[in-house]
């Protein structure tokens, strides 16, 4: 508890739990594409199922899910906290505020493209968290899979969800680095490279994905 | 050549009253005046016409003093990088422009009337560390320790902060990041400052929040409203003297 109160009455505390949740997602997310690859990989879907079963019965990973889980919901609460406080700093607004000039549209609209992501992200695990793995259903992870992806509202949403999750990576890659202190004249720029890449390439992979088992 | 521009400047008479926005025209003005002397030739109009004239902060007029900082049409100090308001001419204004004039806004800098605002806060800050306790002498003294051209570049760019306000104003978070930055930076970097090195970005940081200020979220807009071109790198270095001073 103290360690908590620690970090939520400080304001770089409240900074590094922001990016080390953040990081920690940013991995994830790079695993779960390596993973989703195999829907493309394997069409009859025998390979897809095997790594799906596997993630439901192996240890590591229901103890990975566990601290996953911890960490969304510290990225989350964190980020609520911030944006009360933040709101709170300036009560009486700027009658003209030109920011379009200062700061990128991704930094700008964090909270907004966050709380998108997290609204698609019940539906995204209803269908497959929820129907395939706690209601133990009878359907295969990869037929699910492939109900979904044939819906193409389902696909619509999901690709748009996309755009929103490649504009809050696009400004949280390097940002997670700033927060920790982590910039250097030289490496803060591969830095920001990398993450542009990562922030386009993931989403796009996932996209891929999906409009393939669509397509097919 | 002379220019003829709108202003709408906001009109607030102290404090606890609810401000507004009041327009003034101004004709015939000189493009090589200052932003500030705009203000005083509007000042004169309004006291020769038994007006009240408009509060604004002002000081050195040469851009060292930090006391001057206005929001100019939605940007701190103006559009202008690298410059305060009173380093800011009317010659980069267009004829016929409107300008809004506002106020420095966060719940840490009150309003005291019109365009002044209370950065005492920022005061605060500077008493919680922004100081060497030891006796480190004059000036000689200090040529005693050899130090790179590197560091000393470094801690220079720290300590040009002037203390405006206009990170914390331009800041959509009314964050003072930058400011605490800037000043634990500064001394962080030279030998002078290692002593108590871990203590005062303690004491600077749990003092910037105290003082309602907003966290930062990386935007960077303060680095680019700064008019001493302050980087974000030295809040990167704030980050890391703060985690070190947490986890020592």
């Amino acid at each position: 508890m103290k360690v908590i109160r620690f970090i939520i009455s400080h304001s770089l505390t409240k900074k590094y739990i922001m990016a080390l949740t953040g990081l920690f997602l940013i991995t994830f997310l790079v695993v779960h594409l390596i993973g989703n690859l195999l829907l493309v990989i394997d069409t009859t879907g025998a390979k897809f199922n095997e790594y799906s079963s596997e993630l439901k019965s192996s240890l590591f990973i229901q103890i990975t899910e566990f601290i996953l889980i911890f960490g969304f919901l510290f990225h989350v609460t964190d980020a609520a906290i911030l944006y009360i406080k933040n709101k709170s700093a300036r009560p009486v607004k700027y009658h003209v505020l030109k920011q379009g000039e200062n700061i990128k549209l991704s930094s700008n609209f964090m909270y907004i493209t966050g709380i998108l992501i997290l609204l698609f992200l019940f539906l995204h695990l209803y269908q497959f968290l929820f129907l395939g793995r706690i209601l133990k259903s009878e359907i295969l992870m990869h037929e699910l899979v492939i109900n979904a992806f044939k819906n193409p509202i389902y696909l619509f949403i999901y690709l748009i969800w996309l755009i929103f999750l490649f504009l809050h990576l696009k400004h949280a890659f390097q940002s997670a680095f700033q927060s920790l202190g982590l910039y250097h004249k030289k490496y803060t720029n591969i830095i920001k490279n990398i993450g542009s890449i990562y922030s386009f390439i993931v989403p796009a992979g996932f996209a891929f994905i999906s409009i393939y088992l669509y397509l097919n | 050549m002379t220019i003829n521009v709108k202003l709408k400047i906001w009109r607030q008479k102290n404090a606890q009253t609810k401000g507004k926005f009041e327009t003034y025209v101004m004709e015939n003005i000189n493009i090589h005046l200052s932003f500030l002397e705009l203000l005083d030739e509007l000042n004169e109009k309004l006291i020769k016409n038994d007006e009240i004239p408009i509060s604004f902060s002002h000081d050195c007029r040469e851009g060292i003093c930090g006391t001057c900082g206005l929001f100019i049409n939605g940007r701190a100090h103006g559009h202008l990088r690298g410059v305060t308001t009173c380093q800011l001419h009317m010659q980069m204004f267009k004829d016929g422009e409107t300008i809004v004039i506002e106020p420095w806004r966060a719940r840490a800098f009150p309003v005291i009337k019109d365009l002044v605002v209370d950065r005492s806060a920022l005061d605060k800050i500077i008493q919680a560390g922004g100081y060497m306790s030891a006796n480190v002498g004059g000036a000689a003294d200090a040529d005693a320790i050899f130090i790179t051209k590197g560091i000393a570049d470094n801690a220079f760019a720290a300590a040009k902060c002037i203390g405006c306000g206009a990170c914390v104003a331009t800041c959509k978070n009314a964050s003072a990041m930058l400011f605490t930055a800037a000043k634990v930076s500064h001394l962080a970097i030279l030998p002078q400052g290692q002593c108590e090195r871990m203590r005062r970005v303690r004491k600077m940081v749990d003092e910037m929040d105290r003082n309602s200020f907003g966290n930062c979220t990386n935007t960077y807009a303060c680095e680019m409203d700064c008019p001493k071109n302050i980087s974000i790198a030295h809040i990167a270095r704030m980050n890391r003297e703060y985690l070190r001073s947490v986890l020592t």
